[in-house]
């Protein structure tokens, strides 16, 4: 009887919600990987991106030749840096405010410096895409697998109350079956924990690294201002 | 690197590794299953040994006689022990020859004892297929018959264990004063086959709430009947899985 025990019949022989259980779960892990693979490539990219505009940025390049530069990337729907579209968005903010003539120099460093904050969220929201659902599939299929293992070791004693002489092997292969859920959702949730773990870290890391960067750009558009 | 392109490889790179993980568990848990094997312990032998002391060695003496004599018995000792030495070479061959004749002798035996029962072997289960062809042909005429014995036979087994049953729950019983004659409670009792009693359900009330309770009671209070282990479970399943009592005050009848 062990030997004909292989996980392919004991996941056919499972009572249905037992399937259905771990049918979510096999497609929670799916999907997390496809998260986890997605996020890895991007922020991956996201990295080199900002590397690379920065030291285009302080090389003493002209600024209006940087943007320029940015809109034809942009027109050719290439990826640019989270940095950079917060750079072209205070630049235009800018450049508009001062064609105007606006008199009043704080004026036009605080509408600069609200559309970069504008831009700013934008590019949190793009980095943190997807990692919640990491987050709730790492905190939940444990759970779910757990409920079908419960569920299943239940049927298993239901059925050994019918049975005239209960020995190990009539409940054995109910309560394996039962345990391959919760080996799923572990399976699930392992890498989900720690890619979002990993992931969040990246983000926050990222994400400060273009708060400094607009920092440091609005004060030099302040010192251009204000030398006038 | 457009979001579609970054999206379908990490479809792909997912599907694959689930697949790979898929096909990596059904076949190592196929092959998994190495001999056991079964380590004998080891016995040492316990003896018990004498000690005894090592003789000393024998202080030499330079004495040149001595020392002839000494060479002189040695060498007949020498001789003495190779005459013994043939003397026992000859006897071991003459045994062995012995040995060997005995053994071949026992084994033509043997051979003729086995082809002896061999043959009534075959006698035998010729004569075996000869009576099962007969019985056959008269089984199949009985068959049917004999069925209806074996189920005759199980009716009284049945109907003894319900004697016991009865004899038991009855024991239990205590009448309620406001039993009337003519009241009549009917009661199913589900029983596993330990004997236990897992569950008393009225399915026919008297009318009579105290009656039907003091009924029920008697029933619970019995607990179980260990007698019902040394029923058949074809017998059990057919009349003890769910067993259907009628108690009326003036005896207690099924």
């Amino acid at each position: 009887m062990a030997a004909e025990l292989s996980p392919w019949e004991l996941i056919v022989s499972a009572s249905f919600l037992v399937k259905v259980v771990m049918l979510m779960l096999v497609l929670a892990s799916i999907v997390s990987w496809v998260m986890i693979v997605q996020r890895g490539l991007f922020l991956n990219q996201s990295r080199r991106l900002f590397q690379s505009f920065e030291q285009n940025f302080w090389s003493g390049i002209d600024l209006n030749e940087l943007f320029r530069d940015g809109s034809a990337r942009v027109q050719q729907n290439r990826m640019v840096s989270g940095a950079e579209s917060v750079f072209r968005a205070g630049f235009r903010e800018f450049n508009r405010l001062t064609k105007k003539g606006s008199p009043d120099p704080d004026a036009v460093i605080e509408g600069t410096e609200r559309a970069m904050r504008v831009a700013l969220s934008r590019e949190e929201e793009k980095l943190n895409a997807n990692l919640p659902f990491l987050a709730s599939v790492a905190s939940t299929s444990p759970y779910i697998g757990l409920f079908g293992t419960v569920w299943g070791i239940m049927q298993s004693f239901l059925g050994l109350a019918n049975v005239q002489q209960a020995t190990l092997a009539v409940v054995a292969p109910g309560i394996a079956e039962a345990l391959i859920a919760t080996a799923m959702g572990l399976f699930a949730a392992i890498p989900a924990v720690l890619a979002f773990n990993r992931y969040s870290a990246q983000a926050d890391n990222l994400f400060g690294s273009y708060q400094t960067f607009a920092e440091e750009f609005s004060s030099i558009l302040h010192r251009r201002v204000h030398s006038k | 690197m457009g979001k579609w392109f970054s999206y379908s490889t990490a479809t792909l790179c997912s599907i694959a590794l689930h697949l790979g993980v898929a096909v990596l568990v059904a076949n190592k848990w196929g092959h998994e299953e190495t001999e056991r094997k079964i380590v004998a312990p080891k016995y040492i032998d316990a003896k018990l040994l004498q000690l005894k002391e090592k003789e000393k060695p024998k202080p030499k003496k330079d004495n040149s006689a001595a020392k002839r004599r000494e060479q002189e018995r040695q060498k007949k000792l020498a001789a003495e022990k190779k005459r013994k030495a043939e003397a026992e070479k000859k006897r071991k061959q003459q045994e062995a020859e012995k040995r060997r004749k005995a053994e071949a002798e026992k084994k033509r035996k043997q051979a003729e004892a086995e082809k002896k029962r061999r043959e009534e072997a075959a006698r035998k289960q010729r004569e075996q297929e000869r009576q099962k062809a007969l019985e056959d042909e008269l089984f199949g005429e009985l068959d049917e018959d004999i069925e209806g014995q074996i189920a005759e036979n199980d009716e009284q087994v049945a109907s003894s264990y319900l004697a016991i049953i009865q004899r038991r729950v009855s024991g239990n019983w205590s009448r309620p004063p406001s039993a009337r004659l003519g009241m009549e409670a009917e009661l199913i009792i589900q029983l596993v086959p330990t004997g236990r009693i897992t569950s008393v359900r009225i399915v026919k009330s008297s009318g009579n709430a105290a009656f039907d309770q003091s009924v029920e009671q008697a029933v619970q209070k019995a607990d179980s009947f260990p007698e019902l282990k040394n029923l058949e479970s074809r017998v059990f399943e057919k009349h003890f899985r769910n067993l259907r009592m009628v108690f009326r005050p003036e005896d207690l009848r099924m």
